[in-house]
């Protein structure tokens, strides 16, 4: 009998980093040029077959972290996973996602998580230096090059977070 | 008297004021804080289908609250229960029973989104900025530019600095032979060997004409403006060579850089009028360079007399001449060929 498991899963990231953008793409298949800053969070969910365990997840669509705007603890808890989203054209959007990773380990422990390379389609912009990437890896991140523009390795991404939640 | 402060009428009003303005709504919850023992207040102003009956499980009617812990209180503000609209949601314990409150701060929200999008806007376009800036002044360049830390006076500013021009000897032939996509391609191919060695340099590329380039050393780093144009040409010859090779390797067509280099006082400002102005250096010396590019053939980088005495201790080998350049007469040149 299929098992099914309800999670909490989290979207991380500074601003503009396509957080919605890959909740649409992921939830509805649909992606918007333009750009509306998030307020607060808006809850999507969607299920995922994973071998015989359906996830049911519950995405929160968390709004960009900023110097002025920190994401809440009380966001943080109760979640299950979590995924950083990092924009590939603005290196500097590493930093808040280590920040944001710190804070979520501190709040819920070492739960799973996957770390997004968002924007990849808009390679001459493309800022992620071999250097960047091979940190990211040597602290042990799984990174996706992803597009929520293209839904390049969008649904691979979060399909990777649902077999973590489900093993 | 409620408050030492406010006549009871007045409080009255006032908590009417915000409270109506909240549209509160309430659960209680049970003691074991899964199901709905009471609700009441606004609920059409928060969902669609309102009917928490009592014994009703929480989590069939809010998923923002599932796996929810409810053993201390917590404030989970700006959760969007529905489109465009903003609730804040409290829980407080009072005498060992849970409480929630639903608080609408939609019209808040709105006015925070309207300041926050405009902010993110601008922060985006400063980045855009400094990034367009970061491909043709440098990375330091850029920052400074975009902090309004590299300013010039309009009437000019005099200064020390190198000037280098680079070039790619066979272009017109390869133009005249080749589909100019391909063109294009292959050009911006030899530009991420020719143009960053100037970026690491703190040079400054006044320019980009198609198959070459000119650089400006000495003005944002004042210091041996000379060692950097020639560290920077070696660097370009070099590796403008190693490219050649996997190209002929491969069979395809090859392209080497001539490089012209001269220093001196020049005086660095802005020029153009209103909306169209860019950072330009006169003097003397910069004509010169052009003349050493136009001269050198593909791997050389000719120098004049200033350059060379500013970076003699650099160079291994060299050849000096006497040559008759136009404009200019009879000039010392010294040839530093790379390779």
């Amino acid at each position: 009998m299929s098992q099914v498991l309800q999670k909490k899963v989290c979207l991380l990231g500074a601003f503009a980093v396509g957080k919605t953008s890959l909740v649409s793409r992921f939830v509805k298949g649909i992606f918007s040029e333009k750009y509306l800053s998030t307020m607060g969070v808006k809850i999507d969910r969607k299920n995922l077959q994973i071998g015989d365990v359906t996830i049911n997840m519950m995405l929160w669509d968390i709004h960009g972290e900023e110097s002025n705007k920190k994401v809440p603890a009380a966001y943080m808890r109760g979640t299950a996973a979590y995924l950083l989203v990092v924009d590939g054209t603005r290196a500097s959007t590493i930093a808040a996602a280590r920040e944001l990773h710190e804070r979520m380990r501190a709040e819920a422990g070492d739960i799973p998580f996957v770390v997004l390379l968002n924007k990849s389609d808009l390679q001459d912009e493309w800022q992620l230096s071999d250097g960047n990437m091979a940190a990211m890896q040597a602290e042990g991140w799984e990174c996706f090059l992803t597009s929520a523009c293209s839904g390049l390795n969008v649904d691979l991404a979060f399909t990777r977070l649902a077999e973590k939640l489900a093993s | 008297m409620r408050s030492a402060e406010l006549p009871d009428p007045l409080f009255s009003y006032l908590a009417d004021l915000y409270i109506h303005q909240a549209s509160p709504a309430w659960i209680r919850l049970d003691s074991d804080c899964r199901c709905i023992a009471e609700a009441g207040g606004s609920w059409p102003r928060y969902l669609d289908k309102p009917k928490l009956n009592p014994g009703s499980e929480l989590e069939e009617h809010f998923i923002v609250l599932c796996g929810q812990s409810f053993d201390q209180p917590f404030v989970l503000p700006q959760i969007e229960l529905q489109d465009g609209h903003y609730t804040d949601i409290h829980h407080t314990l009072i005498d060992g029973v849970s409480w929630l409150l639903f608080l609408d701060v939609t019209e808040q929200v709105s006015a925070q989104q309207l300041q926050q999008q405009n902010a993110n806007e601008l922060s985006l376009l400063k980045d855009r900025q400094k990034q367009t800036l970061d491909r043709y002044m440098g990375a330091t360049i850029a920052e400074l530019s975009v902090g309004g830390k590299l300013t010039f006076n309009a009437s000019g500013e005099r200064r020390q600095i190198t000037t280098m021009f680079i070039d790619l000897r066979s272009f017109t032939l390869f133009n005249e032979a080749y589909d100019p996509q391909h063109v294009m391609d292959t050009l911006n191919h030899y530009m991420t060997k020719m143009i960053p060695p100037i970026l690491e340099e703190h040079g400054l590329i006044d320019k980009i004409t198609g198959d070459g380039a000119m650089a400006v050393f000495g003005v944002q780093q004042r210091h041996a403006p000379a060692e950097s144009a020639l560290r920077a040409a070696c660097k370009i010859q070099c590796d403008v060579a190693d490219l050649n090779r996997s190209r002929r390797e491969q069979g395809e067509y090859v392209m080497e850089v001539g490089v012209g280099i001269a220093s001196g006082e020049a005086v660095l400002g802005i020029l153009g009028a209103h909306d169209r102005r860019a950072f330009t250096a006169i003097g003397p010396h910069v004509n010169l360079a052009a003349r050493l590019e136009s001269i050198a053939k593909g791997g050389e980088i000719l120098v004049d007399s200033a350059t060379f005495k500013a970076t003699s201790h650099l160079i291994s080998s060299h050849q000096q001449m006497e040559i008759e350049l136009k404009g200019i007469g009879l000039t010392p040149v010294y040839n530093l060929q790379t390779y």
